[in-house]
Parts: structure tokens; C-alpha cells; sequence
């Protein structure tokens, strides 16, 4: 546990020293509307994160969630617009939901049935995926999205007023994905069953011999990650008032470098939610800075490429450091008295 | 029951008299005296062959029972019988004289049968704290977790066992001895009455084996029974009250520990009757020039001023307790790391030997005693394993790796070594330890290196089995290979070397011809000083 949270307090330095940094060249950084904007932009990348992470604590990985995203976005609409298209925002939002928590679903079944390696399985449905949405459901943008999304994507928690006059708001969907943040943070936390997620990633076969269905929490983990990218899939249509079922591709690799910035590892059981919250602000708030100082939009990807063989490196060397002291002791682990000169 | 709790400061001798305000560990021995645990004519085949063939026995409260038997014998059979794992064919088992045969493995778990498995099935990421209460609280179907109060309760068992151990760290963290105990204290939460480890003592050292006995004893006096699976006579002897041999399916024996010696036990874990096997060849070949020389071998903080030779053909032993530096000196002679002063000869001729490869071209080869993380490609197959140190003798005219050849070669050593393998494409993976202990000796013996080093060769091996690495060993030194055996064990060493040396801090304090010395003296030189340190975590 100390572990986590000393990770996580790299992070957050990393964050506010570059924070400061930016903010000190250009102070209009910790202008309220760049700080909420930070937040609206971080919230798409953000829930997949957190999905991706769940997925990530039971040792497994799920590359098909901007697919999953888009089938939930566009497969809602679709259906708001045949069947319901007064829907309340409610509606809608559980829909998208639920059409993810499917196919996570699936994801999680095939892996656990086939006991094939999840990343094959979800390279597979990633592509599966959205071949279906653009062959079977539609391939055309859709403009004229239900009411409720253009009602709701105009709904701010906070509003203030800037110096210059300005209006600016706290979008709602950064509400959304705080709520998010907290009940997964508190899930994983404070309930057995995420304890078992990670019971699960740390050493299935222990977790088996115990009595837990190892398979049953598997599946569920990408279920959940499912739903989540259901969510963000719609949001982004939200705040685009758009359905592009084209959208998202090519957002993968923010979403893998908050979760493993945030101290997620590939090799499961690790990190915590608010270490990807942390990854994911770290992210955002690079990306902005970079804008914010003119730096070309190219080098956000050299910027998150970096970041992400930093964030794996480091442990890496302070394991191998680990390695070297061993060997060092020349293979009897344990000194007893005596044994210098 | 012996006492023999060696003296370390870790353990608190005296019982903690204020766990009296909680439920008592233990009821103690119930009026009834029904066995604890009764398993009657259990019976298990696996396609067609028979791996226990209507075994019976009985664990008493508050007993230590020795499961042994070799490798392949039937005791993981009836291990996963008695957890529930497996379903046996034919056969009953009785708890509390309960009929619980048809019982699962959760509900065996809630009546207080506990397993603790050779890799202790611990959850590394997550903290020592929680891989005691987590299990525990999942069992009670709890939703939500109750951290403060499950930390209390693994202190409290912790107390009970005399232990301390930091519950905030993660299990990757601690040592192995203290991973086997966070182990121990799960079971104990879940309120166990019976104890199975399965070979708990491989990974440990001799000091933190006498901790993990008076542990285990501790708990016996208040009325906890074990189920110890060993194939260790010397552990048996000492911490057992009664042992159960199986071979090959069958109970050979079953009786109380007093009334037994050694070598009774061993020939019923073996069928036949051990004779220590002398290995007495022609003298080595003491020419002017030895085959190997090393002097004034030295690297700071791991052993200075080592001097010693060896002739072809001799085998020669490196006595010492853990931590003496012998092994740290065979490395050094391997370059992991290369000593820091010092020369070594070969025929006479110096050579610099910095890294591995310069020592394998020196014509040295060193087989570590952790075959595991050291010796192996476990995914790989036998043949693989067995002839990557030979390879380039493989190589056909044309350049290419002879297949024919390579299979040749592996089942030379196969057949040499007597690998149990149904096939050399399998993975080492699928072999047990004693044989992939053996796939290690061929990987370097089919190198046909001219100084050989082994250290603890004999670790983890049944006792059937070593007295065919010691004849393989003697063979080598027929074949005018010098060989360098570290054991723990001076008898094996007196069996086996012609000369040995004993080391300690770092230095060589004496060194004996086994024909001029006796068992009793080497023995007496490498224990002189006693250490009364528990390893530091």
C-alpha cells in the first residue's frame, strides 16, 4: 500500500512542478478557464483510463475500448433516434452503458472461456467491433443527435465569471468523471470484491485455492471496463453534438500512458485509481502546456511516448538495482556475523 | 516432544499471556479423542495408473505426523485428497470422525483442514496484513472490508506464533521465511486445527528451518496438528512425532517416530536397504602440476587470501555454514562476480577470468544451487536445456544444428542420469525437482568441462536419488574431471571428496584429507564458532 502512495506522490509533484513551470511562463495556465478546460478535455481519456486500469488489476489487458466507446456512442443514437428520440439524458446515458458493459462482457468471456491472452482477444474485438458498427449500424455522422444531449452538454456545475468578463463553466461531464473516479476508488478500496480484483491479478492461482471464481471477477473487470468506455464513448459525442463513428481511434495511447503512469502494471494487481487520476491529469495537463507555450501539436506525442518508457523504465531500473545488490552477496542471500575481512 | 528451540531473539519464549483476553488459538485435546483427521482405504488413479493404492492413517490432535516419501510417491496425491482438490476413487475421510468425503475444499477450509503449498499462496502486491485477513473476510461473504479490525487480528496471531512482522509491507517484500509465516498466520485466522506443508523447508536456510520447527512445535503443545510432507530424513527425525512413508502409491510405513532409526525410514521411502555407497577410486593423480590453482583469491567483504588446488580427477569439498563465503568463491572462480585480487592456474597456466564466458572457455563449469531461477529454461524443452552448452559440437557440416544429433546427444544423458520423463521434447517445467536437478548436471556434463562445480547438488533430491548423483560425480572424476561439491551436509561430503576444505568468515580455516580425517571433526571445525544470529530480514 505504501508502495502505491508514494508513486502516486511522484506523480502529483511531476504534475505540480510542470504546473508551476508552465504556469510561470504563462500565467493565463491558472486562469479558471484553462484549469476547466484541462478537466473537460481529461475527462474521455480519463473514464477509459480508469476502465482500462480495472483490467489492468486483474492482470489482463483490454485494447478494445475506444471501439467498445464507439459502438455505445453511435449504437444509442441509432436507437434514440428509432425508437425514443425524446429520451431524458438518463436514458440515453445508462443505454451507452449498458451496450458496453456487453461488450465488455464478451471480451471477458471469450478470454476467460478460450483462456486465450487478452490482448490477442481484445486486438480481435477492437476490430470486430467497429467493423460491425460501420458495416451493420451505419457509417454516416450524425448531426442532428437527440435533444437531450445538446441540453445537456450545455448544463455547467459552476459558473464564474473572469476577470475579462468572460463566462466560464465547470462542463458537467467533469462531474460525471469525478463521480466515477470516487465510486471505483471506493469499490476497489473498501469492498471485498475489489479487493478480490486484486487478490485475482496478484496471484490467480492462490486466489483460486482460496474460493474465489477467478474467472467470475475476470469477466466482470472487463464488463466494468466496458461499460466505462460506454460512457466515454457517448460523452464525447456530448460534447461534440456529433456521433462520428470514425471518432476515438488513435486516443489509445494517452489512455495506456495515464494508467501506467499512474503506477497500473501490465503484470497486474498494481496501482490505484488515484494514481490514474494523477496519470491522466499529468497527461492532460502537458498537453496543454505545450499548446499554452506553442510547442507543435507533433511533439504531444513525442511529449506522452517519453513519458510513457519513463514511467516504465523507472521501476524497472530500481528493480534491477535491487538485482545487482544481490548478486552482489554472491548468492548466500543471507550474512550471518562474521563474513568481512 | 523435543524442545528444541534454538536460541533467537525473535522468538519470545514465554507465551503471550495477554491473548488470554481473546478466543484461545486452540481448545486443546477434546474428551472424545476421536483422530482429528481419518482417511480410510484412500485410492486414486490417473488414466489407468494407480497413484494411491488404499492408503490409511490418522492425525491426533496436537501431533506432528510425517508424510515422506520420494518424489512420485502418492504424497501430493493424498495432500490435494485431504484438501478437497481432488476427488478420490475409492476411499473416506473422517474428520472429527464426520464422514467428510464428499465435502468441498471451502467447507474442509472452514473445518480447519489448511494447506500451506510449497509457493504459499500468497498474493505478492498486495500487503502482509491483508493476505491474512483478506481470505477470511471473503470466506465470512463480507461486502465490505474491515481493514483495522482484520490488521488486529493478524497481529494477534502473529503474537501468538512469536513473531513479528511488519503487516504494512508488501509480501514481494520479505523474505522467504517470512512469507511462509505470513502463510502460517492465514491459515491460523481461519481458525485451523490441521496444518499440511508441503515440503515447507526447500526454500529455507538450516537457521531459518530450526525457527520454522520451534514454531511449529509452539503450536503443537497447544493442540494444532501437522501434516509435515518431507522427504528430509534429517528434518523428520528431528520434529516429528509419528511418520507415514509412501512408496509408489502404497503405505510402507506407519509408526511412531521413537521406535524408528534413520535407516528404516530410508528403506521404506526407498525399498531396499541403504548402504552408505563408497565412492573410493584410484587416488587422484597428484602430478607437480595441478589442473586447477588458486591463490590469494580475495574480494572485499566476501572472502580474502583463498588458497587451493586441485588435481584432475579429485574431488574436493568446500565445508561451511551459510554465509562462510563458499559460495561466493565459486562464483568468484565463474566471474559472478570475478574476484577482485588473486590469480588462477589452469595446468599450470595462469588465465583472467572476468565473466562467464571467460571461465566456460577456461573449460569450468558451475551448477548453482538454485536450479531454478539459475540453471534452467524452464519453458524449453530437455533437449534444449540438456545440449545448449554443447551446441557447437552439434553442428553438422553444412552449419546447421544436427536434429538427430541433438536428440542423440540428450538421450545419452537422459538414459546416463535416469531422467523420468515420458519424453526429452517435454518442457523442464514438467519434471520434478530431483530430475531437473539432473537436466542441469547433464547441461554441464554434456559441455565435457574439465572443472566442474556443484553447489549443494544434492538440495531438494529424495534420498533414493542421491546416491545416483554421487556415483555420476564419482564417474566424472574417474574421467579425470576435477570436481568442486559445496554441501551443507559433511557426511555427504566425507562420502564423496577425497580432500576438504572448511571456510568461515570468509577464510579457509582448515582443510582435511577425508582418508585422515573423520566425519566428526569436519563437522566439529565447521560449527566451532556458534552463531546465535537469525538471519536479518
Amino acid at each position: 500500500m505504501r508502495n502505491f502512495l508514494r508513486h502516486e506522490a511522484i506523480v502529483l509533484v511531476i504534475v505540480m512542478l510542470l504546473a508551476i513551470t508552465v504556469g510561470t511562463i504563462n500565467p493565463g495556465f491558472f486562469s479558471f478557464f484553462n484549469i476547466f478546460s484541462i478537466l473537460k478535455n481529461s475527462t474521455i481519456s480519463g473514464l477509459f483510463a480508469v476502465g482500462f486500469f480495472l483490467v489492468l488489476v486483474v492482470g489482463g489487458i483490454d485494447v478494445s475500448f475506444t471501439s467498445i466507446g464507439v459502438v455505445g456512442m453511435y449504437g444509442t443514437v441509432k436507437l434514440a433516434l428509432a425508437f425514443y428520440p425524446d429520451a431524458p439524458f438518463v436514458v440515453l446515458f445508462i443505454c451507452a452503458a449498458l451496450i458496453g458493459a456487453a461488450l465488455g462482457l464478451i471480451n471477458g468471456l471469450l478470454i476467460t472461456r478460450l483462456r486465450a491472452p487478452s490482448l490477442i482477444v481484445t486486438l480481435g474485438t477492437m476490430s470486430l467491433y467497429r467493423g460491425f458498427l460501420l458495416y451493420f449500424i451505419g457509417s454516416n455522422w450524425i448531426r442532428d443527435v437527440p435533444n437531450a444531449m445538446v441540453e445537456f452538454n450545455r448544463t455547467n456545475i459552476l459558473a464564474l465569471t473572469a476577470e475579462n468578463g468572460a463566462k466560464v463553466g465547470l462542463h458537467i461531464s467533469v462531474a460525471i468523471f469525478l463521480a466515477i473516479v470516487a465510486f471505483v476508488f471506493l469499490v476497489l478500496r473498501y469492498t471485498t470484491l475489489g479487493r478480490s480484483l486484486y487478490a485475482v491479478g496478484g496471484n490467480p492461482v492462490a486466489a483460486r485455492r482460496m474460493g474465489i471464481n477467478v474467472e467470475a471477477v475476470q469477466a466482470l473487470a472487463y464488463c466494468m471496463a466496458g461499460a466505462l468506455a460506454g460512457i466515454a464513448g457517448f460523452l464525447s459525442a456530448v460534447t461534440l453534438r456529433l456521433a462520428d463513428p470514425q471518432t476515438l481511434t488513435g486516443s489509445e495511447l494517452d489512455v495506456i500512458a495515464a494508467a501506467v503512469l499512474g503506477g497500473a502494471a501490465i503484470t497486474g494487481g498494481k496501482g490505484s485509481v488515484i494514481g490514474v487520476f494523477l496519470g491522466v491529469l499529468l497527461i492532460g495537463v502537458m498537453n496543454d502546456s505545450l499548446i499554452l507555450l506553442g510547442i507543435a501539436a507533433t511533439w504531444q506525442k513525442v511529449a506522452v511516448g517519453v513519458l510513457l518508457l519513463v514511467a516504465i523504465g523507472m521501476p524497472l531500473l530500481a528493480r534491477g538495482k535491487l538485482r545487482a545488490s544481490q548478486l552482489r552477496t554472491g548468492g548466500d542471500l543471507i550474512r550471518v556475523g562474521g563474513a568481512s575481512p | 516432544m523435543k524442545e528444541e528451540n534454538p536460541a533467537s531473539p525473535r522468538v519470545s519464549q514465554e507465551l503471550s499471556s495477554t491473548a488470554s483476553s481473546t478466543r484461545p488459538i486452540v481448545e486443546g485435546t477434546r474428551a472424545g479423542d476421536l483422530p482429528l483427521l481419518r482417511a480410510v482405504d484412500i485410492t486414486k488413479h490417473y488414466d489407468g495408473v494407480t497413484a494411491l493404492a488404499g492408503v490409511s492413517f490418522e492425525v491426533n490432535t496436537g501431533e506432528i505426523l510425517a508424510l515422506a516419501g520420494e518424489n512420485g510417491s502418492g504424497k501430493s496425491t493424498l495432500i490435494k485428497i485431504i484438501a478437497g482438490v481432488e476427488r478420490a476413487n475409492k476411499g473416506r475421510l473422517f474428520i472429527d470422525g464426520a464422514e467428510w468425503t464428499e465435502r468441498s475444499p471451502i467447507e474442509r477450509i472452514e473445518a480447519g483442514i489448511q494447506v500451506i503449498y510449497q509457493d504459499f499462496s500468497l498474493f505478492p502486491n498486495l500487503s502482509a496484513g491483508e493476505n491474512i485477513w483478506l481470505p477470511q473476510q471473503l470466506h465470512q461473504r463480507r461486502r465490505l472490508v474491515a481493514r483495522s479490525a482484520g490488521v488486529a487480528m493478524g497481529q494477534r496471531v502473529l503474537q501468538e506464533i512469536g513473531v513479528m512482522i511488519q503487516l504494512h509491507r508488501s509480501v514481494a517484500e520479505l523474505p522467504v521465511w517470512q512469507k511462509q509465516l505470513v502463510a502460517i498466520a492465514r491459515a491460523l485466522v481461519h481458525d485451523a486445527r490441521l496444518l499440511i506443508m508441503d515440503e515447507p523447508t526447500t526454500a529455507l536456510t538450516d537457521r531459518e528451518v530450526q525457527h520454522l520447527f520451534s514454531i511449529i512445535q509452539r503450536l503443537a503443545t497447544r493442540g494444532k496438528s501437522f501434516i509435515f510432507v518431507s522427504h528430509k530424513l534429517q528434518e523428520i527425525t528431528q520434529i516429528c512425532n509419528r511418520v507415514v512413508v509412501l512408496r509408489n502409491g502404497s503405505k510402507t510405513l506407519d509408526a511412531s517416530m521413537k521406535d524408528l532409526t534413520n535407516a528404516q525410514i530410508a528403506a521404506a521411502m526407498t525399498g531396499r536397504e541403504m548402504t552408505p555407497g563408497l565412492y573410493r577410486r584410484t587416488q587422484p593423480n597428484s602430478r607437480s602440476v595441478p589442473l586447477l590453482a588458486v591463490r590469494d583469491f580475495s574480494r572485499d567483504g566476501e572472502y580474502h587470501d583463498i588458497n587451493f588446488t586441485l588435481a584432475a580427477g579429485e574431488v574436493l569439498g568446500f565445508a561451511g555454514l551459510m554465509g562462510s563465503g563458499r559460495t561466493a568463491v565459486v562464483r568468484g572462480l565463474f566471474g559472478l562476480p570475478p574476484a577482485e585480487l588473486g590469480t588462477i592456474e589452469i595446468d599450470g597456466k595462469p588465465i583472467v577470468i572476468r565473466n562467464v564466458s571467460d571461465a566456460v572457455r577456461a573449460g569450468l563449469a558451475y551448477v548453482p544451487e538454485d536450479r531454478l531461477s539459475e540453471g534452467l529454461f524452464l519453458d524449453l524443452s530437455i533437449d534444449d536445456n540438456i545440449v545448449v552448452r554443447a551446441l557447437e559440437r552439434l553442428v553438422s557440416k553444412t552449419g546447421w544444428i544436427s536434429r538427430s544429433r541433438r536428440a542423440k546427444e540428450a538421450a545419452r544423458w537422459v538414459d546416463r542420469l535416469s531422467i523420468k520423463t515420458p519424453s526429452t521434447r517435454l518442457p523442464v517445467s514438467s519434471l520434478s525437482g530431483g530430475n531437473q536437478q539432473r537436466v542441469v548436471l547433464a547441461k554441464w556434463m554434456a559441455a565435457n568441462p574439465r572443472v566442474l562445480i556443484l553447489n549443494r547438488p544434492t538440495v531438494g533430491i529424495d534420498v533414493g536419488s542421491k546416491p545416483g548423483i554421487h556415483q555420476i560425480i564419482a564417474e566424472l572424476a574417474a574421467r579425470k574431471v576435477g570436481v568442486i561439491v559445496i554441501s551443507d551436509e559433511v557426511p555427504e561430503l566425507t562420502l564423496i571428496c577425497d580432500r576438504v576444505i572448511v571456510m568461515r568468515g570468509g577464510a579457509i580455516v582448515a582443510e582435511r584429507n577425508v582418508s585422515e580425517s573423520s566425519e566428526k571433526e569436519i563437522t566439529q571445525i565447521v560449527t566451532e564458532v556458534p552463531d546465535e544470529k537469525l538471519p536479518a530480514p
